[in-house]
């Protein structure tokens, strides 16, 4: 294979997704909005799928051109790129029916697709340069996206402060990186000692730790670690259905992409430094994300406050990693942030159902789901009691496989807080399950909800159900993946 | 005869502390742009000057700069489109103000 | 000569932080997007003394000449004139002021700690700058080791382009 024809098949994905947005810009211009009412998202789900094929058809990686070579298309990458693309497939599904009304709905779907090309572009990239400039393209994107209904002023509202705290994250990120740059030299991401940031053996002097303490303050925005929380329910409630979705479950992969290149490899050397660090932002969103979805009477907040305390959970795999069991850490937090998509996907849809039908999302609009609905409760019962960590479903695994690492670390306190929070948060999971299947409907409005809905909570749920059976009976592959994926990371 | 490279390190993290200063205090969203510009220059004095004085001559950091002005003329564009739809909505730009989504 | 440029410099660095400030603290938003054009021309002087002629000109051109108009034309369709001032604005902000002069002291120390008493050893850019062409180096950097990193940055843009056309503009009139 030349070098160019390794270079056009390995971007092969990203180039898809272009085409797939600038097709869908020209529908948006060239049909009426009638016919593109459902030609647009059946495209952007043709070319989703054709990009998670040439995902999987990759050249070899290491034979990327460039010295050093900017990209490495690896194990990384796939994990990544394809979580992105069955996170956006289900934001299209949901999307479908939620933003039918909106004008010039190609830009949704064009900017959903350019927001993967970010996630793809965090999870090839070997420099801080491309790391950078992907995790702009996602966080543009999804700018746009939460302000797309531009009559609703919440989601005005919602618009206003994720950007605000977006840019000024990533500002400080790029702060963070400016000293990085000037301690070791290079903007290549590898795990080689990095002279200026370490005093003697392996601690970091105070230089190291400040970049160190930067970079945590602004990565913490992202992927909303406790100190820098308080947006999160906020945006979550203002921006459209489908938009928080996205924000939930492809946003939040892509966020913790970068959280791995930037810390797994560039700041691999200073480990000791900040290991502690990510300790107590664990412990404290464990503890705060759960105990605040208590009191909440909006099923979208409580959802909210629980994927604050998902995020606790996956980083907890951040100390493990550091203390040691690299490849337990590394399926945990990838084992997790592949059932969340699943989980969570399946909960904000149901909502979206909900909201569709009855107007609001709070605990009095799922009254009596159980009767008016069936099916959506019972599917909504299952990602609940998966996001609590109920056995047979994913997110047990997930949560086992953390607290495992974290164990098997030597880190047993950040286990025992876990599972004390996830049985706290059954409380809060129990409730909504108690008022759809324990209380008369409010109204007796039967719902008939989409079949497409259907199809996608079903597909959701035996995906639930095949990634718990892995877990169980593939053991062996998805730890040799992850240590394919962990050697990537000591390049 | 080159200017010793404290001089720039000084300004950087001068300019930071302005651009936090500014986020902290500010609650119009327009200046709070500003400041968030500030940092984005201070981070890339940083990148130039570390750029000009590498032992070995690295160019990278100059193109990172010339990155991070695209980057964030990209961010600007979007964000002052954010404040216009914001200000139709609301009749000002002044985050202090904006509770609503908190009643709910 | 070298006296003379740690002077232009100095006077450079007190010019632009005054800048800077002024752009927090004026009360007319036209001024503060002023104030904000007059500090990047400072930070774009101190790229000129780095020896980085073509950054300099990127941030004139792009920073000074595209993002402030940008300021300035969110100003005018928002048609908001004057900022709400705090009267007692010291006093109600001292403990920030005190977490700024923190920072900028922590900041300056562990900096100059590190990076202090620089010596040169010839491989600099800043010193090569007198021997070399550093446009064309930096042309030919970005054209071979970064070209893959460029059409990213392409679609940076065009999810920015889309995104602000479609939230800014009016859709009643189209």
């Amino acid at each position: 294979m030349s070098e160019y024809e390794i270079v056009i098949k390995s971007f092969m994905p990203i180039y898809i997704l272009i085409g797939g947005s600038i097709l869908s810009l020209l529908m948006d211009w060239l049909l009426n909005e009638e016919k593109n009412k459902h030609a647009l998202p059946s495209i952007t789900l043709l070319t989703l799928l054709l990009s998670a094929f040439s995902v999987w058809n990759r050249p070899d990686p290491a034979l990327f051109p460039g010295n050093p070579a900017m990209f490495y298309f690896g194990s990384y990458y796939v994990f990544f790129a394809l979580t992105s693309i069955a996170a956006s497939i289900i934001v299209v599904l949901a999307a479908w029916k939620d933003m039918e009304l909106e004008l010039s709905l190609g830009v949704f779907y064009a900017l959903l697709m350019l927001a993967n090309i970010g996630i793809f572009v965090i999870g090839a990239s070997n420099n801080l340069i491309p790391l950078y400039v992907g995790f702009e393209v996602l966080s543009i994107s999804t700018y746009a996206m939460i302000g797309f209904r531009k009559k609703s002023r919440s989601g005005a509202e919602a618009a206003i402060k994720y950007f605000l705290l977006g840019a000024l994250s990533s500002g400080i990120i790029l702060f963070g990186m400016s000293l990085y740059y000037g301690a070791t030299h290079t903007l290549q991401m590898n795990s080689t000692v990095a002279a200026a940031l370490v005093s003697s053996g392996s601690s970091p002097n105070a230089f190291g730790l400040f970049t160190m303490a930067v970079l945590v303050a602004g990565v913490s925005f992202k992927i909303a670690a406790v100190p820098f929380h308080v947006w999160v329910p906020d945006v979550y409630r203002g921006a459209p259905l489908s938009v928080t979705n996205f924000l939930a479950i492809g946003s939040k992969a892509g966020g913790f992409a970068f959280l791995f290149k930037l810390f797994f490899v560039a700041l691999l050397t200073i480990k000791a430094g900040w290991a502690p660090v990510w300790a107590g932002l664990a412990l404290l969103t464990m503890v705060i994300g759960n105990l605040a979805a208590l009191p909440q009477t909006s099923v979208t907040r409580i959802l909210a406050y629980s994927s604050i305390g998902h995020v606790g959970y996956i980083l907890i795999a951040m100390v493990a990693f550091a203390d040691g069991s690299t490849e337990l850490a590394v399926v945990g937090a990838l084992y997790h942030i592949l059932a969340n998509v699943f989980m969570k996907g399946t909960a904000f849809v149901v909502v979206l159902i909900v909201v569709l039908t009855k107007g609001g999302d709070t605990l009095d609009d799922f009254k009596g789901l159980g009767k008016r609905d069936p099916l959506v409760a019972f599917f909504m019962s299952i990602a609940l009691l998966s996001l609590a960590g109920v056995p047979p479903f994913a997110g047990f695994f997930g949560k086992f496989f953390l607290f495992y690492a974290a164990v098997d670390s030597g880190n047993m306190y950040l286990a025992v807080v876990g599972i004390i929070m996830s049985a706290t948060s059954l409380f809060y999971y129990a409730r909504i399950i108690h008022v759809m299947y324990f209380y008369e409907p409010v109204d007796d409005a039967s719902d008939q909800s989409q079949p497409r809905f259907l199809v996608l909570l079903v597909a959701l749920l035996l995906a639930n159900l095949a990634l718990s059976l892995g877990a169980i009976f593939y053991t062996r592959s998805i730890v040799d993946f992850a240590t394919q994926v962990a050697q990537e990371f000591f390049v | 005869m080159v200017v010793p490279l404290e001089y720039f390190l000084i300004l950087s993290s001068a300019l930071f502390s302005i651009g936090v200063f500014g986020v902290i205090t500010q609650r119009n969203a327009v200046r709070i742009l500003i400041a968030v510009e500030l940092i984005i220059n201070a981070a890339n004095i940083n990148f130039v000057a570390f750029a000009s004085y590498n032992p070995v001559g690295d160019i990278s950091g100059w193109i990172f700069a010339l990155f991070i002005i695209a980057v964030a003329a990209g961010e600007a564009a979007i964000g002052l489109a954010i404040f216009i739809n914001v200000f139709r909505n609301y009749g000002e730009i002044d985050v202090g103000h904006l509770f609503t989504l908190r009643e709910v | 000569m070298g006296w003379f440029l740690e002077f232009n410099m100095i006077v450079i660095i007190i010019f632009t932080l005054f800048m800077a400030f002024g752009a927090l603290r004026t009360d007319k938003v036209m001024k503060a997007a002023a104030y904000l054009l007059l500090t990047l021309w400072g930070v774009a002087f101190a790229y000129l003394f780095l020896g980085s002629e073509y950054v300099f000109a990127i941030q004139l051109i792009v920073y000074g000449g595209g993002i402030v108009v940008l300021f300035l034309f969110s100003v005018l369709l928002t048609g908001q004139e004057e900022f709400q001032m705090d009267k007692e604005f010291v006093w109600n902000n001292l403990v920030q002021i005190l977490i700024a002069l923190l920072l900028f002291f922590t900041l300056t120390v562990l900096m100059l700690d590190v990076f202090g008493g620089y010596e040169l050893t010839g491989n600099e850019l800043v010193v090569l700058n007198e021997t070399q062409d550093l446009t064309q180096t930096l042309a030919t950097a970005l054209f071979t080791n970064y070209n893959y990193v460029l059409p990213i940055l392409g679609i940076l843009l065009l999810s920015a382009m889309l995104g602000s056309i479609k939230i800014a503009i009016r859709e009643e009139e189209l």
